[in-house]
């Protein structure tokens, strides 16, 4: 069935397969139909199996097993067709209770499917769930009944890896499972899963909803008895999505320290959430071992199916099982197969990469380890849930039984790392994931059916993916201990790019703009209400706004007093290669000194005239903050990314922003945040609009460039631009210095201590002693520049 | 006389002491409020049977009927205000904030008045919480929120942390992942430069 095209046609091969295996089926029913089978099904007049209470025993009933286009075998499959003709014969269990519901009191992983939020449980007073498959009951049951194989399957490959570490006969390898991951209750949730069958409100959608602990599945707008509960792979996805939450937060449930649980990608595009989606993906396959997902439900009326192997006929010319046909990042973050020639920005098609990487490791396993497809996906599980759950980790050890911070910086700073300065990018999840695999199988043979797993097969692997970004393991993270550092084998970087991130610029060409500036009013009303629906961290100050509206956006395209504006920084690739996962951080930084700007670091600004302050005199700028500004560590603080220019003595100097307002007679009462907020008054970046993500800046262009339509426009999300706010009482003429922080995945020189000069001037931290050449950086550095490239956007405020 | 003059006046006064001891040391109401807009105002009430079905929102009876015991290990709990407890605090401990009965009301004026008119904002405190760092202690309130801006698009639902004194938002998480995002912010414009 793997061989279905997705246009409808078949090819030879298929379609003998097709005949033989019709024919075989329609044996069957005949046989069936004249003999009564155990469970007593039959056919009904329509050809179908006649699905009803009185053809199944106590607790069972009968649900697709798969999408109607593979059930059928028909890819183009009509929306009309008797859903009935593709139910088998023999019953499928549900449950023994009256509802569909596995309730808490007996099951931790407790689940529940309604039809929707509005209407009750079902109730089966005789406990059988045989419904036609045209009613809303057997949607219910069709979604229960594939909640209940998987999530049982999450369940019993999870207790299995769990035992190797901590059963009867430990392995004694290290692992981020905590201990107490089944006695805390860390899997699931405290309250039910919830799934809703049925949302009228979700045309073409669906969705997971963490906080709500809930899945809804919509169906086809044009076909509305096309429902995506139908597909049992796009319920996986959704489900997938959950247990993917479940382990970015295994550590924090576990932990009883942490308050707040860890997302795996924050914005509307960023690298953290294609991974999501590339693993959501996966869990389909997990379940079937079909690499393909959505052929009824997003694929057969919206050409939205997603293909998970290379050899996938969806697939382009050129696209192959081969080192060069692979799916490799960043060449394919943007590539729709059913689209080839469109050009997105999009996760669903750039976490094809992680799902593509993850069925080919897991053919690869069947090989090197000589497991069987079953056990190489549960072991490909278990590996996804070691990664999760250490990256995930806001209690900052990362692996049990560590007792210092090796992940996410500390407790304090780990939302902010995980969300901004260290995020989830292609090049962690890699390095993780391959960290696990050579800490595991590539450690003790026993997990490998006693063969040897060479880490070599997983390097070259994730070469041919792009994905062999990572120089080395990051065994220990940012623990400080003596430790070998663990070394990929450079030899192997065949296909994976890696890039100076000096090869990043500010837009300089003659008649280019450095940024572009959205301040319409009424575009930045529709952002003010999209930031503030669940996305900044902070609030909107109020001193912008007036009756629910921005009070002085003007739309001229500048930057004027009151205003919230939108800022997309125009930056350009200068290498000859594709530049990914670009991110501008205007997040607070260690970047000042006693109110004045440090000039120790690349940019070598401002000079000491223009009010800069210099190693010699102000030490603490060649110290980077060990806990960023939280003040448990040290006493460095971090600071806001925009200072202004005042006049002293006649001339021109850069000064911090409550610096400003004293110059300037600005009363506390005036700023942005609150007489409190004094540090950032002025302008201020709300904390969560903060970051700018560009998925990919191909050579010699810059991110508009690369992404622009065929129309000549671009489409931009929130997660392209950062914003600012503006504050009323800034005299129009200030000039304002943004010194922002840029790097990219594929960064050669953003993540790793060198023996080369960075540029910036920092003294040795005595504090950690074990960094060495070659080791990734510590996360206390990414309060300072060394991972960065620094950003001067320098702007002058216009009434 | 004078006598019951003082006991009057220590019973007057032990009415507003009771009360806010009260609140304190109960965490407030744990129930869903809806919170909307209003020519007079931000109105709000507790949020009907009808609503909760409409956003989805769980009937606070059955989520407490169904619910396990929290997973993690309990967190210590603060005797005076039955908060938990993240970080530890000792007779050094600054306290940066006070809580303020009115924090539900101030935070949802300030989501409002950024929100289109028609929308509506539903918030349930899950916890209350004391957090501790560098000797430095917060009153903090743990809130579910839920956002519909208009009737036709579905609701959008996440977790934030919330200042129990100023009514700030202080962090969010948790927000709804839908597959089709195209309720998130999107602009189309040709860039000349």
């Amino acid at each position: 069935m793997e061989d279905l095209k997705r246009n409808g046609m078949f090819n030879f091969k298929t379609r003998k397969q097709t005949i033989l295996m019709s024919a075989l089926v329609a044996y069957t029913l005949c046989l069936t139909s004249c003999v009564p089978s155990q469970s007593g099904g039959s056919t009904s007049s329509s050809g179908g199996v006649a699905n009803t209470s009185a053809s199944v025993n106590v607790g069972y009933g009968r649900v697709l097993q798969d999408n109607p286009i593979i059930l059928s075998g028909n890819a183009s499959l009509d929306h009309t067709v008797n859903l009935n003709s593709l139910l088998r014969t023999q019953q499928d269990f549900v449950t023994d209770g009256q509802y569909l519901q596995k309730t808490c009191v007996n099951d931790p992983h407790c689940f529940e499917v309604k039809k929707d939020s509005i209407s009750s449980l079902y109730q089966s007073t005789n406990q059988k769930w045989a419904f036609d498959t045209s009613t809303d009951e057997f949607d219910q049951v069709q979604m229960f009944t594939h909640m209940n194989w998987m999530i049982s399957k999450y369940n019993t490959d999870l207790t299995s890896t769990y035992s190797t570490y901590y059963g009867s006969n430990p392995s004694g390898l290290s692992t981020s499972l905590p201990m107490s991951l089944f006695t805390s209750g860390a899997t699931w949730e405290t309250s039910p899963l919830r799934g809703y069958a049925l949302c009228d409100d979700l045309p073409n959608n669906a969705f997971f909803s963490p906080s709500t602990y809930s899945i809804c599945l919509g169906y086809d707008s044009i076909y509305e008895n096309v429902k995506f509960v139908q597909d049992p792979t796009t319920l996986y996805h959704e489900l997938g999505h959950a247990l993917v939450h479940n382990a970015m937060n295994f550590r924090n449930r576990a932990s009883g320290t942490v308050a707040i649980e860890s997302n795996l990608g924050y914005f509307s595009y960023d690298e953290g959430k294609a991974i999501n989606e590339g693993i959501a993906d996966f869990f389909s396959y997990y379940m079937n071992g079909r690499a393909h997902i959505g052929e009824w439900s997003m694929g057969r009326f919206l050409n939205l199916s997603r293909p998970m192997q290379e050899s996938d006929d969806l697939h382009v010319a050129g696209v192959s099982e081969t080192s060069e046909g692979r799916l490799s990042y960043p060449t394919y973050l943007g590539y729709d197969p059913n689209n080839p020639e469109e050009n997105y920005e999009e996760i669903h098609y750039a976490g094809q990469i992680v799902s593509h990487f993850l069925v080919a490791f897991t053919k690869d396993l069947e090989t090197a380890c000589s497991f069987n497809n079953s056990y190489a996906r549960t072991f490909t599980f278990r590996l996804l849930m070691e990664t999760l759950s250490y990256l995930g980790d806001f209690s900052s050890y990362g692996i049990e039984g560590f007792s210092t911070y090796g992940v996410n910086h500390t407790p304090e700073n780990a939302k902010e790392w995980l969300q901004k300065n260290k995020p989830i990018t292609y090049r962690r999840f890699s390095q993780t994931f391959s960290r696990f695999v050579k800490t595991s199988l590539a450690t003790d043979s026993s997990l490998c059916n006693f063969n040897s797993y060479n880490i070599q097969r997983l390097e070259q692997l994730l070469d041919d993916y792009g994905l062999l970004l990572f120089k080395n393991y990051d065994i220990n993270g940012s623990r400080s201990i003596a430790e070998t550092v663990q070394k990929v084998e450079e030899l192997n970087r065949q296909k994976t790019v890696l890039i100076k991130k000096n090869q990043l610029l500010v837009e300089s060409r003659s008649g280019r703009s450095e940024a572009f500036i959205f301040d319409s009013y009424s575009d930045m009303n529709a952002a003010a209400s999209s930031l503030t629906n669940g996305f900044i961290d902070g609030s909107l100050s109020t001193t912008i706004f007036e009756n629910g509206n921005l009070k002085y956006n003007n739309g001229n395209g500048q930057v004027s007093p009151g205003e919230l504006v939108g800022i997309l920084l125009n930056l350009y690739n200068n290498s000859n290669s594709t530049m990914a996962g670009v991110r501008i951080l205007a997040n607070d930084w260690d970047h000042m000194q006693d109110g004045k700007p440090c000039n120790n670091f690349t940019d070598n600004f401002p000079s000491a005239s223009q009010g800069g302050a210099s190693v010699a005199l102000y030490p603490g700028c060649a110290d980077e903050a060990l806990d960023n500004g939280v003040g448990v560590l040290d006493s460095q603080t971090v600071e806001p990314v925009c200072f202004f220019q005042d006049t002293q003595d006649d001339a021109a100097i850069w000064v911090s922003q409550e610096a400003f307002m004293t110059s300037k007679a600005i009363e506390a009462t005036e700023c942005l945040g609150g007489s409190s907020s004094t540090k950032d008054c002025l302008i201020r970046s709300p904390k969560g609009a903060d970051v700018a993500w560009y998925s990919r800046i191909d050579p010699k262009k810059t991110w508009a460039e690369t992404l622009v339509d065929s129309n000549g426009e671009n489409e931009f999300k929130a997660s392209n631009i950062f914003f600012l706010e503006v504050s009323p009482s800034i005299p129009p003429g200030t000039t304002v210095n943004c010194r922002l922080r840029a790097t990219f995945t594929n960064c050669e020189d953003c993540h790793n201590i060198t023996s080369n000069d960075t540029g910036n001037t920092y003294s040795t931290n005595v504090n950690t002693p074990f960094e060495q050449v070659g080791d990734e950086y510590k996360d206390y550095k990414y309060s300072g520049a060394d991972p960065y490239k620094i950003i001067n956007f320098q702007f002058t405020v216009i009434d | 006389m004078k006598l019951f003059k003082n006991l009057l006046f220590i019973a007057i006064l032990a009415v507003p002491v009771y009360y806010t001891a009260k609140i304190m040391n109960t965490n407030e109401d744990k129930s869903w409020q809806t919170y909307y807009k209003s020519p007079e105002g931000t109105n709000v009430h507790q949020t009907t049977y009808k609503e909760k079905k409409r956003v989805r929102i769980i009937s606070d009876a059955i989520t407490k009927s169904k619910t396990r015991e929290p997973a993690s290990i309990p967190r210590p709990r603060h005797k005076k205000t039955n908060r938990e407890v993240l970080g530890k605090i000792d007779k050094d401990t600054l306290f940066e904030n006070t809580p303020n009965s009115n924090w539900k009301k101030i935070y949802a004026d300030d989501l409002l008045s950024k929100l289109g008119p028609d929308s509506k904002v539903y918030i349930k405190k899950n916890l209350g919480i004391i957090r501790v760092i560098a000797g430095k202690a917060t009153y903090i309130e743990q809130v579910q929120v839920t956002i519909q801006n208009d009737a036709d698009s579905p609701p959008n639902s996440f977790e934030a942390q919330i200042d129990a004194q100023t009514g700030k938002q202080l962090s969010v998480w948790n927000k709804t992942n839908f597959e089709d995002t195209k309720n998130d912010i999107i602009m189309k414009k040709r860039l000349v430069p």
